[in-house]
C-alpha cells in the first residue's frame, strides 16, 4: 500500500458528527464516524441510500449547509506549511504536521478546497454551469489556483470572491492549462471541446470533464462521490481506469463514495461499511470482502447476484434503512431490528471492536508511544473493526432476542 | 430459431390459432421512430424532420413461462421496446403477436382482454403511483376499470393481490407516500398482478432500490412467477440481474438486437464482441476485482439519430473490419438458440478476408470531432 505503515495519514477523521435541524426534528445524518486516509491510498465508503455517506464527504469538505450543521468532530488533515502557518494563531488545532480544519477559521477551509482536497460528484449534468463552455469552466478553476498561489493565504478569502466579470477574467494561460487538463483526462480533440457547453457532451465525457476540473488545483485528497452511478457500465470501465491511471500518475489518495460494491472491490484499499450514520465495520478489503463480521455487511454481500456463479435464490436483508431521525432512534445497535443475530445485548450501544479479538478497538494509544501523544494519538486505524458484538463474543441462541422483538407495527412483512 | 423461419407461412396462414408450442409474444421487425423538428413552424419552412430511431428492426419471441431479459444500456431502446410491445406506443414499423394475435389494431373488447393478460411494472415506485389514491384503490383500480366480479370479490381479490406480494391487507387504507421504496414497488407488482395476467412486462423494477431490498424483489418475482405461472420480459441494464432471474436474454445496442440466446451461453459464451464488452464492463464485488484487467470500450453510444452504417457497433469494435462498415449484419446461429448479429459467428465469411479497422481509441477520435460538428449544427434545438 502507498503512504507505508509508519507515516502520517494524510487525513485523519474522528468522531464526526453531523446532523440536520429539520421541521420534522433532529436527524442524525453522521453520527461519530472515525477513518483515516493514507498517501496514495483509495478509502471507500459504502452504503445504502441514506445511511450517510454523502454528508460525510460534505463534512469533511465543510459544505454542508442549512439545516445541516457538524456538530461535533476533528478533521486532521496533514500539510506542513499549512501547519506552520497555524501554529502560533491557532495552537490548538496544529499537532505536528497536521492541523484540525474544524478548528481553524471557515477562510482557510475554504482555501484548501481544489487546491489541496478536491471533490468530484454524482450527476455530472447538474454539476456544471450549462450557460458557459466547459473549457471556460475548467479554466476558472485554474484561474482560482493561479490567484490563490499568487497570493499570501491571509489574503485568499478576499481574492477567490469573484464579482461581476468573473467568467471573462480566466487568463490565456488558464485557458491553455484547461486544454491541456481535458486532454489528460482522454477528452479527444480538447481544443475544439474545450469551446462547447456541457449539453453537446455525453455523460461519460461530462464526468471526465469534471474529473479535469478537480485536478486543476493539484490536490492531494480527491473525494469521488458517485463518481460513475450516473453512469453505463461500458462508460463506468472508462471513468474507473481512468481514476486509476491519474492516481498512479499523480499519487493522490482518494476517498470514493458509493453504493456499488463492485466499484469498492475494483478500486479501494481499505473501507468503510455505513448503516444509519455509522461505519459500522471498517477493514482493508480483504478483511471486509472475505471475512465480514458484521451482520449488515454480510447481508449487502449476500443480496448482490453474482455475475459469473448465480445462486438459485438471493439472501435478502429483511425489512427497511431505519428512519435517522433522532425521536425514532433507541440507543442501541441501529440494525438490531433487522439482524438475524440481534441478542439481548444489542439493545445496548455496541463499540467499535477489533476482530482480531482484542477486545474494544480504542482511538487512544495507551503507551503514548506517539510523539505527539498530548492529544492521544490513536492506535493502528487501519485494523479490521466492526461496531457488533459477535466481533468480540459468539453468538448465543440462549441471549437471541425472541421473533417480533422490535414489533412489525403493520403486522405485515416489512420491506 | 425456427420461428424466424415459419414466420412466412404463418403470413400465408393468415390467422393462426393459439398454440401451447407457440410462443407467448412474437415480435417481428418491430420499429418505432421518433420524429424531432416535426412542428408546423418546421414543416412550413420546409425542414424534414430528424428520425430518431429508438428500436430498429428488433425481432425475438417470449415462450411460455419463461422470462427473456432484455439488457442493454441506456439508449438503446429496451424500454421502448417493451412499451411498444404492449401497445402504449405505437409501433412505426413491424408486428407483435401475442398468443398468434397482432396486438396493433386492437379496440374494444379484444384490446380489453388483451389488456387483462398482459401487466406492466415500472421502474420508478413513486411516480408511477397515484400520490391520492390509496395503496387499496391503486390496485382495484384495473378491477374496476374491467368490471370485475362484484365490489366485494374485489376488494378480496386486493386483499389477497397485497398479502401475496408480502403486504398486509391492513395497509390497503395507506397513502404511497407512507410506504418506503421497495414496498411501493411491491404494491406496483400487486397492481400489475391484480387482473391475474399471463405476460409481465417488468421495466427496470429493481434499478431504483437499494440492493438489499433489491434482492427482496427479485426473490419475490421468482415465488409469484411460479405461483401465478407467469411469462416476464424483464428490461434492465444491470447485468448481475438479469443472469439471476433470466432464462434466455436479449442484448440491445442502439435500437437492434446484438445477441440472444439462453442465459448460460450469453454469459458464459458470449458471440457478440459488444456482450463480451459488456460482461468485461461490470465491476465484481470479490477481493480478485481489484487485480483484473479491464479492457474498457472506447468512445461513446453513437446518436441513435444518425446510427452508423453497417454494423451499428462498428465504431466501438475491437474487432471491427471493412465488411462491418459496409454489411449490417443479420442473427448468425451460434447453436442451440443461441444468435449473435456478428460476422464472426461465421467462419466462411468474407468479414475474415477484409481488412482491419484502425484501433477504436483512433477511430472513437474520428466519431467524437463528427458528433462535435454535427452537434453544433443541431445545437439549437431541444434534445430528446
Amino acid at each position: 500500500m502507498a503512504g507505508g505503515a509508519n507515516s502520517e495519514p494524510l487525513l485523519d477523521v474522528r468522531d464526526l458528527t453531523t446532523r440536520f435541524f429539520t421541521e420534522e426534528g433532529r436527524v442524525n445524518a453522521v453520527e461519530s464516524v472515525d477513518f483515516t486516509v493514507h498517501d496514495g491510498e483509495v478509502f471507500g465508503v459504502v452504503g445504502e441510500s441514506g445511511s450517510g455517506k454523502s454528508v460525510t464527504a460534505l463534512s469533511v469538505m465543510d459544505l454542508v449547509e442549512s439545516p445541516g450543521e457538524i456538530v461535533a468532530g476533528e478533521v486532521w488533515y496533514r500539510d506542513a506549511d499549512l501547519a506552520g502557518e497555524m501554529a502560533d494563531d491557532h495552537p490548538k488545532a496544529v499537532d505536528g504536521d497536521a492541523v484540525d480544519l474544524r478548528r481553524v477559521p471557515s477562510e482557510v477551509r475554504r482555501s484548501l478546497r481544489g487546491s489541496s482536497v478536491s471533490m468530484i460528484f454524482q450527476d455530472p449534468m447538474s454539476s456544471f454551469n450549462p450557460s458557459i463552455t466547459v473549457g471556460e469552466q475548467i479554466a476558472e478553476a485554474v484561474e482560482v489556483q493561479r490567484r490563490a498561489s499568487a497570493n499570501p493565504r491571509s489574503t485568499r478569502s478576499r481574492t477567490q470572491g469573484f464579482g461581476l466579470g468573473s467568467m471573462v477574467a480566466s487568463t490565456m494561460e488558464s485557458h491553455e492549462r484547461a486544454i491541456e487538463l481535458l486532454d489528460e483526462v482522454g477528452i479527444p480533440d480538447p481544443e475544439a471541446r474545450a469551446e462547447e457547453y456541457p449539453h453537446q457532451y455525453s455523460g461519460g465525457m461530462l464526468q471526465r470533464a469534471m474529473v479535469a476540473q478537480a485536478l486543476a488545483g493539484e490536490p492531494d485528497l480527491l473525494i469521488a462521490d458517485e463518481p460513475t452511478t450516473a453512469l453505463d457500465v461500458t462508460i463506468e470501465a472508462q471513468i474507473l481506469n481512468l481514476l486509476a491511471d491519474l492516481q498512479d500518475d499523480l499519487g493522490m489518495a482518494i476517498v470514493l463514495i458509493t453504493h456499488d460494491l463492485g466499484v469498492i472491490a475494483r478500486t479501494c484499499d481499505r473501507l468503510g461499511v455505513m448503516y444509519a450514520g455509522e461505519i459500522v465495520e471498517h477493514g482493508s478489503l480483504a478483511d471486509v470482502f472475505d471475512s465480514p463480521v458484521h451482520p449488515y455487511t454480510q447481508g449487502l454481500l449476500g443480496s448482490i447476484p453474482d455475475l459469473d456463479d448465480p445462486a438459485p435464490r438471493l439472501n435478502p436483508i429483511e425489512g427497511n434503512v431505519p428512519s435517522l431521525l433522532a425521536a425514532e432512534m433507541d440507543d442501541r445497535c441501529y440494525f438490531a431490528d433487522r439482524c438475524p443475530k440481534a441478542m439481548e445485548e444489542c439493545l445496548d450501544k455496541p463499540p467499535s471492536f477489533a476482530v482480531d479479538g482484542t477486545g474494544v478497538a480504542g482511538r487512544t494509544d495507551p503507551t503514548g508511544t506517539s510523539a505527539t501523544g498530548t492529544d492521544g494519538r490513536k492506535a493502528d486505524t487501519t485494523a479490521h473493526t466492526a461496531k457488533c458484538y459477535l466481533a468480540d463474543h459468539e453468538y448465543g441462541q440462549a441471549r437471541a432476542l425472541p421473533e417480533g422483538y422490535f414489533g412489525g407495527s403493520d403486522g405485515g412483512t416489512d420491506t | 430459431m425456427s420461428e424466424r423461419l415459419d414466420r412466412d407461412e404463418r403470413d400465408v396462414d393468415g390467422t393462426s390459432t393459439a398454440n401451447a408450442d407457440e410462443p407467448l409474444v412474437t415480435v417481428e421487425d418491430l420499429e418505432k421512430h421518433y420524429y424531432e423538428n416535426d412542428s408546423l413552424l418546421d414543416r412550413l419552412s420546409g425542414r424534414d424532420p430528424t428520425a430518431v430511431r429508438a428500436v430498429d428492426g428488433v425481432n425475438f419471441t417470449v415462450e411460455r413461462g419463461e422470462t427473456l431479459g432484455l439488457v442493454g444500456e441506456s439508449g438503446c431502446g429496451k424500454s421502448t421496446t417493451g412499451e411498444t410491445l404492449l401497445g402504449l406506443r405505437e409501433a412505426t414499423a413491424g408486428t407483435v403477436r401475442f398468443d398468434g394475435e397482432p396486438v396493433a389494431g386492437l379496440s374494444g373488447d379484444d384490446e380489453k382482454a388483451f389488456r387483462r393478460r398482459a401487466g406492466i411494472v415500472f421502474q420508478d415506485p413513486f411516480s408511477s403511483l397515484d400520490p391520492r389514491q390509496t395503496v387499496g384503490e391503486i390496485v382495484r383500480e384495473p378491477l374496476d376499470v374491467h368490471g370485475i366480479d362484484t365490489r366485494e370479490e374485489r376488494e378480496e381479490r386486493v386483499a389477497d393481490r397485497l398479502e401475496r406480494v408480502g403486504l398486509s391487507a391492513a395497509q390497503r387504507e395507506r397513502y404511497p407516500h407512507e410506504f418506503s421504496g421497495g414496498q411501493r414497488q411491491r404494491v406496483g407488482i400487486a397492481r400489475a398482478l391484480a387482473l391475474d395476467p399471463e405476460f409481465v412486462v417488468l421495466d427496470e423494477p429493481v434499478s431504483a432500490l437499494d440492493v438489499s431490498v433489491q434482492a427482496q424483489i427479485l426473490n419475490l418475482l421468482g415465488d409469484l412467477q411460479d405461483e401465478f405461472d407467469l411469462t416476464y420480459l424483464f428490461i434492465a441494464h444491470d447485468l448481475s440481474v438479469v443472469r439471476h432471474i433470466s432464462d434466455r436474454v436479449a442484448v440491445m445496442y442502439l435500437g437492434e438486437v446484438a445477441e440472444i440466446g439462453p442465459v448460460e451461453a450469453i454469459f458464459e459464451r458470449p458471440g457478440h464482441p459488444y456482450t463480451q464488452a459488456l460482461l468485461e464492463s461490470v465491476p465484481r464485488a470479490n477481493t480478485a476485482e481489484r487485480d483484473r484487467e479491464v479492457e474498457a470500450l472506447a468512445g461513446d453510444v453513437p446518436s441513435p439519430r444518425d446510427p452508423p452504417s453497417g454494423c451499428r457497433f462498428h465504431t466501438r469494435c475491437p474487432h471491427a473490419r471493412e465488411a462491418c462498415r459496409e454489411e449490417d449484419p443479420e442473427r448468425f446461429d451460434a447453436g442451440s438458440g443461441h444468435e449473435a448479429a456478428c460476422f464472426r459467428a461465421v467462419d466462411e465469411h468474407a468479414y475474415w478476408e477484409s481488412a482491419p479497422l484502425e484501433s477504436p481509441e483512433e477511430r472513437a477520435q474520428a466519431t467524437e470531432s463528427d458528433l462535435g460538428e454535427r452537434d453544433e449544427r443541431t445545437a439549437d434545438e431541444p434534445s430528446a
